[in-house]
């Protein structure tokens, strides 16, 4: 276990925590906003999921989904050390997985399974702390090559989520 | 800003207008903030239609605002060069793939090239929940074109959509007003608390202050009375002893009230909730009692008692006070006899002393507790004690309840809440899951365990920094796990106090309560492939 007690260290690191904890992000106006912007990104991207989401210290937070069904849907998250958004937040820039299957990275994730995760492109959601709070991805079921077209669009999403969630804070 | 451009041209209006302008009033979106997801929507709108412009237009009073708008830049204008003014009084979709040939339009600005040239045209009104149109998603293209019947069906759709978005924007809006309200309540509600504590800490400083300065000097009063008995003078003088005997007994009940108010105050404390054995703290009254129970030759039959979750000084006080009431007010004709028992129903542990005494005349029972009330007044007392135990079930979440013993006496029934490792529901809304607790050697998901509570505890140590050894101390305070940290089932308990200490703790708990459905829900798959 010392790998998540590592990753939830990093995650919770509390200049990060504190500055997630300024944004209202159980407020119940938010989520029918990110779904929005997930449903768009999804539709630009012809992708079946993406999520716009915060990385807590030990699990993901769906803020915002298109396409998630199940128990994911009704937690809104999945643990940190399963969540591919996890990977975007430590990166700080766009990370992609191009195929599951060959990836040695993930080769034991769980949650790739469960739910037929094949590829992957998320952008990170960073604030004007400077602070990376979250990710806004798309998920395939299909390996895909991602191409400079498919991040702007997820920029563009990202941009939007951190627009709308800049009204959301609360000092 | 935007330019108004101004013509005056006369325009149709709904024969309801005022009531349309008031539903549309109530959505806030001509002069609020902007509504990107507005935007968006006109973005598909536009992805549909295949048009190079859409514009989201709410129609006001005079001028027709673009409050999202593709291909172009938003702009205001005069409800009378707009066309979409007409629009708004159809009822249904106006689609149209050359407006210059649709007598209602032809000679609009739009379309007879003074402002544009507007050939493909196609209206979907924004209809709010009573009915009233209060605008348009439109597209638009300088071209000649029919839209598709998809197309069609697609732009009424994002039409609703619209409306969607507005609607749940006025709710939010209505939404943070009420909490706004309600934070601003609860601030005032913190306020006068805090003044209170304040006070009453003063008050109780006040009033031990003064026992301790009133019984000083009653202490050589008593001491001066008792060598005053001794002197030969006195002692041969049956008045003089007579007198001197009332002085001490009312010397001793002046004693004996500082006392109880120096009890009373004590009690405002906080409780320290440790988990207490009854039989134990009864054991210890019965002892403080001896001599009394002797002197009114009083049989006591003490049950089994539980251990129950409290503050052990509070719950002897209460005890002390009850049993002590029951000797005091026994019958003049009948030998006392008192039973100490417990019951538990339905998860609330109850402890009731029962007395053969004089009993407490329904009427008086709903005063009994105050402070100073006395019933049998011929019968030596405070008035006090029963108010401390008053005071002592509030600080435990209890009740205090009076009835008839059968066959005559009181019987005083103490309830406390359940101890709180019983307590279930999360913070997460996955209360359901949490309670379902797979025994370890159930099959485990690769890599996720169940969350434990040692888990919260390092959440809370590492996203606090140095503030967290106080944090946590707090938290097992508040949520009254003191001593029982490590009892997993507790795990619910301790995240709903996370949830309502501090934002990143709240952060924290919703962390693991996901962990906690992943867990659950995981496990069962696993074991239903198994």
């Amino acid at each position: 276990m010392n790998t998540t007690t590592d990753l939830f260290a990093r995650l919770g690191e509390p200049a990060r925590m504190s500055q997630l904890a300024r944004y209202g992000l159980f407020h119940p106006g938010l989520k029918a906003r990110m779904e929005a912007i997930a449903a768009h990104s999804a539709h630009q991207l012809n992708a079946p999921i993406s999520l716009v989401s915060m990385v807590l210290d030990s699990a993901q937070f769906l803020l915002g989904a298109h396409g998630v069904t199940g128990w994911i849907d009704e937690a809104l998250g999945t643990p940190a050390e399963w969540a591919l958004c996890t990977h975007t937040v430590l990166a700080g820039r766009p990370y992609c997985l191009i195929d599951a299957t060959t990836d040695a990275v993930h080769a034991d994730n769980p949650l790739l399974d469960m739910i037929g995760v094949r590829s992957y492109a998320g952008v990170p959601l960073i604030d004007d702390s400077g602070h990376v709070l979250g990710a806004h991805c798309i998920i395939d079921v299909a390996p895909r090559t991602f191409t400079e077209d498919d991040l702007t669009v997820l920029h563009h999403g990202a941009d939007q989520a951190m627009e709308i969630l800049s009204a959301y804070r609360t000092n | 800003m935007t330019d108004i451009v101004t013509s005056r041209r006369p325009f149709p209006v709904p024969a309801d207008e005022d009531a349309r302008l008031a539903a549309l009033a109530a959505y806030d979106i001509v002069d609020g903030a902007p509504e990107p997801d507005l935007q968006l929507i006109a973005q598909l709108a536009a992805d549909v239609c295949g048009t190079a412009r859409a514009v989201v237009n709410i129609t006001a009073a005079q001028y027709q605002h673009q409050v999202a708008a593709v291909g172009m830049a938003p702009q205001v204008c005069d409800r009378g060069d707009s066309m979409c003014t007409i629009s708004i009084l159809e009822p249904a979709a106006v689609v149209l793939a050359d407006a210059s040939t649709d007598p209602r339009f032809a000679d609009n600005p739009h379309v007879d090239g003074t402002m544009d040239s507007i050939r493909l045209y196609a209206a979907s009104q924004l209809r709010v929940g009573d009915g009233q149109v209060i605008g348009t998603l439109c597209v638009f293209d300088t071209e000649v074109r029919e839209l598709t019947a998809v197309q069609r069906a697609g732009l009424d759709r994002l039409a609703r959509m619209v409306v969607d978005v507005l609607e749940l924007r006025r709710h939010s809006g209505l939404l943070t007003e009420a909490l706004r309200d309600r934070e601003q309540t609860l601030a005032e509600l913190e306020a006068t608390h805090q003044e209170l504590l304040r006070s009453n800490t003063a008050l109780q400083q006040f009033a031990g202050q003064v026992s301790h300065d009133l019984k000083n000097p009653l202490t050589g009063v008593l001491g001066f009375i008792s060598s005053l008995a001794e002197v030969p003078a006195v002692a041969d003088d049956e008045t003089a002893t007579w007198m001197l005997q009332r002085v001490m007994s009312s010397s001793t009940r002046m004693w004996r009230m500082i006392e109880d108010v120096l009890a009373h105050a004590a009690v405002s404390g906080a409780p320290d909730f440790v988990p207490v054995a009854l039989s134990d703290i009864t054991g210890q009254v019965l002892e403080d009692l001896h001599d009394a129970i002797t002197a009114a030759d009083a049989r006591i039959d003490v049950d089994e008692l539980p251990a129950v979750i409290g503050d052990a000084t509070q719950l002897r006080v209460l005890l002390q006070n009850l049993i002590g009431n029951a000797v005091k007010y026994r019958h003049p004709q009948r030998r006392s006899t008192i039973r100490i028992s417990s019951a538990l129903t339905g998860g609330i542990q109850s402890i009731s002393v029962a007395d053969n005494g004089r009993g407490i005349p329904p009427a008086d029972r709903a005063k009994v507790t105050e402070l100073f009330t006395r019933v049998h007044t011929d019968v030596e007392g405070t008035g006090i004690g029963l108010a401390t135990c008053q005071r002592i079930i509030a600080a435990h979440h209890g009740t205090l309840s009076f009835r008839d013993t059968p066959g005559g006496g009181t019987t005083v029934t103490v309830t406390l809440p359940p101890a709180p490792t019983t307590a279930s529901a999360s913070p997460c809304g996955t209360a359901a899951h949490s309670s379902i607790s797979p025994a370890a050697d159930a099959t485990e998901p690769a890599g996720l365990r169940r969350p434990s509570m040692a888990d919260a505890r390092d959440a809370v140590h590492r996203s606090h920094g140095d503030a967290a050894a106080p944090i946590w101390a707090k938290l097992l305070r508040t949520s009254q796990l003191t001593g029982h940290e490590t009892s997993d089932d507790a795990l619910p308990q301790l995240l709903r106090a996370m949830t309502a200490l501090d934002p990143v703790s709240r952060l924290c708990a919703h962390a693991i309560g996901i962990r906690l459905a992943a867990h659950t829900n995981t496990a069962t798959t696993t074991r239903s492939a198994a």
